[in-house]
């Protein structure tokens, strides 16, 4: 018997220590099933259901309602519910600081002055109601959870619950800040961004303004520089022919044209002189590239089919192309009406298909262009097979009189006046990727209604 | 939170009134104090008008970590302070009218003076006359619910003599009811406890009026309580007092589960010459009452194992070091192992480890079982740790 009666004693003493002890159990529940509930959500108002959820799994209970204080209003209103009962009504938070500074454990609201003026409207069918804040990073929430029985919430029920809180506090605070850091470097980021494109664009615009100043300063002594080749190339021809002819009509003349060597001089002149002229005709063509690039011209701007455009810009390339590359255009578009200047996008077009010519090998290389609608807008782009740009080369090659090639066999304006074109337009070019294996332009121009 | 303890001899009055307005005692919260009848009779005289005592006799005086009566009049002060919430104290005399109304009214009343109305207090302590425990009860959970703890004794006096007092720092009572309600911030920890076993002796009660058992199975309760104590070799027990006679086997209900049985004990206290039975706690018509069994040595252990259990399991829940532990331990079992309370206190004062106790000896006992309700019963121990 009195081995017994200790043997009862101490599973008496086990019950207490197991009962006791159990918070832990539920809290290490909670928090385990909290932090799964936060981790899954989007947002507060679903980190909130998700975690009524959990609670009321664990902690049963009528009602949960969470309720965030407005400092600028001095309110309180419930912004989240588990069960559509009552008014949401915001409440004076400055009479009502005293529930919602600490855990408040009411276990007989009728006791309450006011209560069903106040907060009762809230929850209007609860007898027993545990209040307690949870502060993150950002604001004030206060949990609410009731039930229709005096009473309901014990001690032990309410310390677990208040473990649990502080736990979402916490953890909704470390989420708070590190989505605000990722927020900040974000903004950071774009700003950094839009600076170096702001200088960018600054020193487009300026050299822009140099260009079209240079082009037009230009223009004119290479005009006449040009007209006076022309016609010094003319008289050379004349001077050469009587050269010629009053030498084998006069012996003296004739051993001084000899003598002179006339011969050689009259023959280089007119080498001179072309090759002057073809000079002179490159440099015609880098002025009026650069009027292009300085101001592409607005007034010839009208409606047409891009496909079109595109057509047309490939039987000229496919010249070029011939034996070297394979091009292919691909759409399931019939028409691609946008508003441009057909000569220009052909350029355009022309610019870049050239230059994915040139960067493919020869007999294996491939072009695809392929054409889509994407949100009012059509996408073109432009993907060959080559090796790709390298990457220092990549962040120039938008930039005027930039170029890879070998000096006199490209001024570098292409890419350049190309994306000036579409800007015109109303649309953007841009690299879209660039690898090992090729390289994609896009070309993303808005559709005509 | 701090606890300070006070033995305070009554037989040098002018020291009996100095140090009962010490600043420890002046300053507290809350002072819980326990004595014999003399003693807490004396404690009214010289405490006017104050709001922080709660105050009972206890059966024979009490013990603390100061030191056990032994028949001398001391009054044990345990002083509760800093206590960073608040304590309400009320009380009512429950010698006429309803008594569950008046607890209601009461505990109602020790929540406003906490300032803290409808809310649900860390521990409602409670000291009362024998007798009305259960109504007491019923009114305080009618108010709270339920899961709200409530601990404590009912008052006693050396010879069950009726001469039980309660005093609240105003009014002293003989038939009152005093209770605290108290909102910390530090955790209190409780634990209700009692020993004994059940024997295979059960039968359901068919007649009761109150705490007047008729009948057992629809015999006598006497008779069929008497033939239980012969079959365990007791010899039966003759009309009257009986009360140290069945400290050895209560009248016990189960509380529990059929794994994990709670008894909740009623302890006879007359046979009547009707043959029927009176007990130190209510008992209902249709209840079955199972005839338990305690040993001596059990009883002498007790409050030390109690006393262990509670600190540990304080200290493990809330990382707290314990700062005051008061015990309620049965004023019958107290009686029946008088010869050995300097053992039984050298035992707690071992457990407790320099932290100061009060032990009061009580004729009935409140407090909750790990279900979570509390209940009234005899030949309990209950344990509070403050801290």
């Amino acid at each position: 018997m009195t081995d017994v009666e200790k043997l009862h004693e101490t599973i008496q003493q086990l019950s207490y220590e197991n009962a006791q002890l159990s918070r832990f159990k539920k809290i290490n529940r909670l928090i385990l099933e909290g932090l799964d509930a936060i981790l899954c959500s989007e947002n507060h108002d679903e980190v909130f259901a998700r975690l009524f959820d959990v609670v009321s799994n664990i902690l049963p209970c009528d009602q949960i309602l969470i309720a965030q204080h407005d400092g600028n209003q001095s309110t309180v209103v419930p912004v989240c519910r588990r069960h559509n009962k009552g008014q949401p009504s915001a409440l004076r938070y400055s009479d009502l600081s005293h529930y919602f500074e600490h855990t408040v454990n009411l276990s007989n609201v009728k006791l309450v002055p006011d209560w069903s003026a106040q907060i009762g409207r809230w929850l209007p069918e609860a007898q027993s109601v545990l209040i307690h804040p949870i502060n993150t990073a950002q604001a004030e929430y206060i949990w609410l959870i009731s039930e229709q029985k005096i009473g309901a919430f014990s001690k032990q029920y309410e310390e677990v619950f208040v473990s649990f809180s502080a736990f979402v506090a916490n953890t909704l605070s470390q989420f708070e800040k590190r989505r605000l850091i990722t927020e900040k470097e974000a903004l950071l980021e774009e700003r950094e961004r839009i600076e170096r494109s702001m200088v960018h664009q600054e020193k487009m615009a300026a050299l822009g303004q140099l260009a079209a100043g240079v082009a037009h300063e230009l223009n004119n002594p290479l005009g006449f520089i040009n007209s006076n080749l022309s016609s010094l190339h003319d008289y050379v021809s004349r001077i050469d022919k009587f050269a010629r002819t009053a030498s084998s009509t006069n012996e003296q003349l004739n051993a001084q044209f000899h003598a002179s060597d006339m011969d050689y001089i009259l023959t280089d002149t007119v080498d001179l002189v072309d090759e002057s002229l073809d000079g002179m005709r490159r440099a015609t063509d880098i002025i009026q590239n650069l009027k292009a690039f300085s101001h592409p011209d607005e007034k010839t701007i009208k409606p047409l089919d891009f496909l079109a455009v595109v057509r047309q810009a490939l039987t000229i390339v496919r010249t070029q192309a011939k034996n070297i590359v394979e091009i292919k255009f691909d759409t399931i578009l019939e028409t691609a009406m946008i508003s441009a200047n057909a000569n220009q996008l052909a350029q355009v077009i022309i610019n870049i298909v050239t230059n994915a010519i040139q960067a493919v090998n020869h007999g294996t290389g491939q072009i695809n262009i392929d054409v889509v609608e994407a949100m009012a807008h059509i996408e073109c782009r432009i993907k060959d097979n080559g090796p790709g740009i390298d990457e220092q080369v990549k962040a120039s090659i938008f930039d005027p009189f930039f170029t890879t090639k070998a000096v006199g066999l490209g001024t570098g304006l292409g890419l350049s006046i190309s994306r000036a074109i579409i800007e015109q337009c109303g649309g953007e070019l841009q690299l879209e990727s660039t690898g090992p294996s090729g390289s994609t332009f896009l070309i993303r121009l808005p559709l005509l209604e | 939170m701090q606890v300070t303890l006070k033995r305070i001899e009554l037989k040098d009055s002018p020291q009996f009134s100095d140090e009962l307005h010490g600043s420890e005692i002046n300053h507290a919260d809350l002072n819980i104090a326990f004595g014999d009848v003399d003693a807490i009779s004396a404690l009214a005289t010289v405490i006017k008008d104050k709001s922080n005592w709660i105050a009972s006799s206890s059966c024979q005086g009490a013990m603390s970590n100061l030191g056990n009566d032994m028949g001398a009049s001391f009054v044990h002060v345990m002083s509760v302070a800093n206590t960073q919430g608040a304590i309400g104290i009320a009380s009512c005399d429950i010698g006429e009218g309803d008594v569950t109304e008046q607890a209601e009214s009461t505990i109602v009343s020790a929540m406003q003076r906490a300032n803290r109305l409808g809310q649900m207090p860390n521990l409602v302590w409670i000291v009362q006359a024998p007798g009305q425990e259960e109504k007491v009860l019923k009114g305080v959970q009618a108010i709270l619910g339920n899961s709200v703890p409530i601990f404590g004794g009912s008052s006693a006096d050396d010879a069950i003599e009726g001469k039980w007092l309660q005093f609240d720092g105003k009014q002293l009572y003989s038939n009152g009811l005093v209770i605290a309600a108290l909102y910390t911030e530090k955790p209190i920890s409780c634990y209700f406890s009692s020993g004994y076993t059940f024997t295979q002796k059960k039968a359901e009660v068919t007649a009761v009026d109150g705490r007047v058992l008729y009948t057992l199975d629809n015999k006598p309760a006497g008779e069929v309580y008497n033939q239980w104590l012969q079959m365990y070799g007791e010899a039966p027990l003759k009309p009257g007092s009986i009360l140290s006679d069945s400290t050895y086997f209560p009248l016990g209900r189960d509380m529990g589960s059929k794994s994990e049985p709670i008894p909740l004990l009623s302890h006879p206290s007359k046979l009547n010459e009707d043959d029927s039975l009176e007990l130190f706690a209510t008992v209902q018509k249709g209840e079955i009452l199972t005839l338990m069994h305690g040993e001596r040595h059990n009883l002498i252990s007790r409050a030390a194992e109690v006393t262990e259990v509670v600190l540990r399991t304080h200290e493990l829940n809330y990382e707290s070091q314990a700062k005051g532990l008061l015990l309620v331990f049965c004023g019958g079992c107290m009686l029946a192992v008088k010869d050995q309370l300097d053992q039984i206190h050298r035992s707690i004062l071992s457990k407790a480890q320099g932290l100061p106790f009060l032990v009061a000896f009580t004729f009935g006992e409140q407090g909750c079982f790990p279900d979570g309700k509390s209940r009234h019963g005899n030949l309990m121990i209950s344990a509070t740790v403050f801290g």
